[in-house]
Order: C-alpha cells, then sequence, then structure tokens
C-alpha cells in the first residue's frame, strides 16, 4: 500500500477509503469463515495431493475430536459432526455471536479413489487432517520394456 | 459491553509492516455475559498456544496468533479455502471490566477469555439506617 511518506498522524482519506474497501471484501468473500455451520460448507478446507495419496485439512476450531464423524467412500470424504455454541446458557445475555454452531455435514470429491483401510486423521489446534491412501490396485505400475 | 474498537488509518500501516506473515485475519468472536463474567470466546484454528498474545493497553484488548500451517510433507496444495496469515482483532474494555483479572484459555484453536466486573462496578445494596 501506497503511504506517499505520510506520517501515520496525518489524516489520510484514501487509507480510509482502503480499508472500508478491505473491509466490504472481506464481508464478501467471508473467506471461508462463515457464520452458520449447518450450510453445506463448514468446515473450510484445503486440499493436498501427494503421489498415491491426498490429504484434507480442515479448520474446525472448538470441534472435539469425539463430535468428529469421517465417512470415506470411493472418491468421496464426509466430514460431519456437531459443533457446541460457546454457553449453553439462557440467562446470559449475548453481545455478540458470530461463531458458527450445530450440526454440520460436509461432502467433499477426491480426486483419487482411496482405501478405506488407509485412512489417518489428526487433530490439532482446531485444524483436522486427513490423510488418504488409494486403493494398491490403483496405484500407478511402471511397466518395463523388454528387448525384443 | 467489550465494543470493538474502531480503527482508522493503523490497520493500513501495520498491513504494510507485517506483510511477511502474510494476511491478517479478524477472528470469528462470540461475547456474552453472565452475572459479574464476561467471556470472548475466539477462534483461532491452527494457532499454537504458546503463540497466543493477549495484552491489554489503554482499555484496549489485543488478541494476536500466527496460523501455523505446515505443508503436509510430499503434497502439494491443489485447493485451497483458507490460508496462513495471522489472526488480530482489538477490543475496547468498559469502564466496569477489571483489567487486572483477565483469564485466558486456549483449546482445540479456541481462545477463551474471561473478564470479570470490578467491584466498583458491583450492584451494592445501600442499607438505609433509621435516624
Amino acid at each position: 500500500m501506497l503511504n506517499y511518506g505520510l506520517s501515520q498522524a496525518q489524516w489520510d482519506p484514501f487509507a480510509e477509503l482502503r480499508q472500508l474497501q478491505s473491509q466490504m471484501n472481506r464481508m464478501f468473500e467471508g473467506g471461508g469463515r462463515s457464520q452458520r455451520a449447518g450450510d453445506g460448507n463448514w468446515p473450510p478446507v484445503n486440499m493436498w495431493l501427494g503421489d498415491d495419496s491426498v490429504v484434507v485439512t480442515a479448520e474446525m476450531p472448538g470441534v472435539g475430536k469425539d463430535d468428529i464423524d469421517l465417512t470415506v467412500r470411493e472418491n468421496t470424504l464426509i466430514i460431519s459432526g456437531k459443533r457446541n455454541p460457546s454457553t449453553d446458557d439462557d440467562d446470559a445475555a449475548w453481545h455478540r455471536r458470530e461463531r458458527p454452531s450445530g450440526e454440520f455435514s460436509r461432502s467433499i470429491r477426491l480426486p483419487l479413489r482411496v482405501d478405506p483401510d488407509k485412512v489417518e486423521a489428526r487433530a490439532k489446534n482446531g485444524v483436522l487432517e486427513i490423510e488418504m491412501g488409494r486403493p494398491d490396485a490403483e496405484r500407478p505400475r511402471k511397466i518395463k520394456v523388454k528387448a525384443s | 459491553m467489550a465494543n470493538e474498537v474502531q480503527k482508522t488509518g493503523g490497520e493500513v500501516a501495520r498491513n504494510e509492516e507485517t506483510r511477511d506473515m502474510g494476511p491478517t485475519f479478524r477472528p470469528a468472536t462470540d461475547i456474552f455475559e453472565k452475572d459479574d463474567v464476561v467471556t470472548l470466546t475466539i477462534d483461532m484454528p491452527g494457532v499454537v498456544p504458546d503463540s497466543v498474545d493477549v495484552s491489554v493497553e489503554n482499555r484496549s484488548l489485543t488478541v494476536r496468533g500466527t496460523i501455523e500451517a505446515p505443508v503436509p510433507e510430499g503434497y502439494r496444495r491443489i485447493y485451497a479455502e483458507y490460508a496462513p496469515g495471522t489472526f488480530e482483532r482489538a477490543f475496547s474494555l468498559p469502564d466496569t471490566i477489571d483489567a487486572d483479572k483477565i483469564d485466558a484459555t486456549h483449546r482445540d484453536g479456541v481462545l477463551t477469555l474471561t473478564l470479570k466486573k470490578s467491584e466498583a462496578a458491583k450492584p451494592k445494596q445501600i442499607k438505609v439506617k433509621a435516624a
């Protein structure tokens, strides 16, 4: 961002404009941080491809290991579960409520078929990592060319 | 109660300084009050508990945490909905909050701050003495 050498103390109307713009962008793009858990887009995921396996990482803060259900079938991964609200207390007065809660289920299409026996899932600091391997029979094989 | 600080040009300047740390995200936050306690629940997935920074300055409460998102070894990214960067958000503390009694815990990527109302702000019963 250009600053034109102005000190921070000086009022820059364009800085405020840019800030407003970035706030609007953030509001619309959502960055995967949507407000509802049950709309099929939660949790936000990243996908990583290896030689014979695929990794899906999902940002799901506040969801305990026991509240996560994973289903793998052919080339589909389903992450489902329940996210508890910050408080169940009806007497609590809410000042701000932005974190999605409730039941969620998200179906993710994988770029390859995976073997349900080759699935490993780890949760750390609110990020779930699911590593899935391709069935042995479907691994690409090298075919040797024989001399005739 | 614990309103968000309205920022002016400062945010732009800070983004410039922290460009190497990636983009800055505003973490989703719940704030609720019960009895004499105000609780802030802040989503910070991928942030290591030790790296969470909670500071109070001039009645402004700032939380900051760097997202640690290591690339799985031997993999390349083919699809992304979230990115590494920094979570940061500031809240202004009302006078009724005791800034010295803020408790912070971090679990499963969620930062929970417990704020207590100061003794002076609690409702008091005043006894009427007989003249």
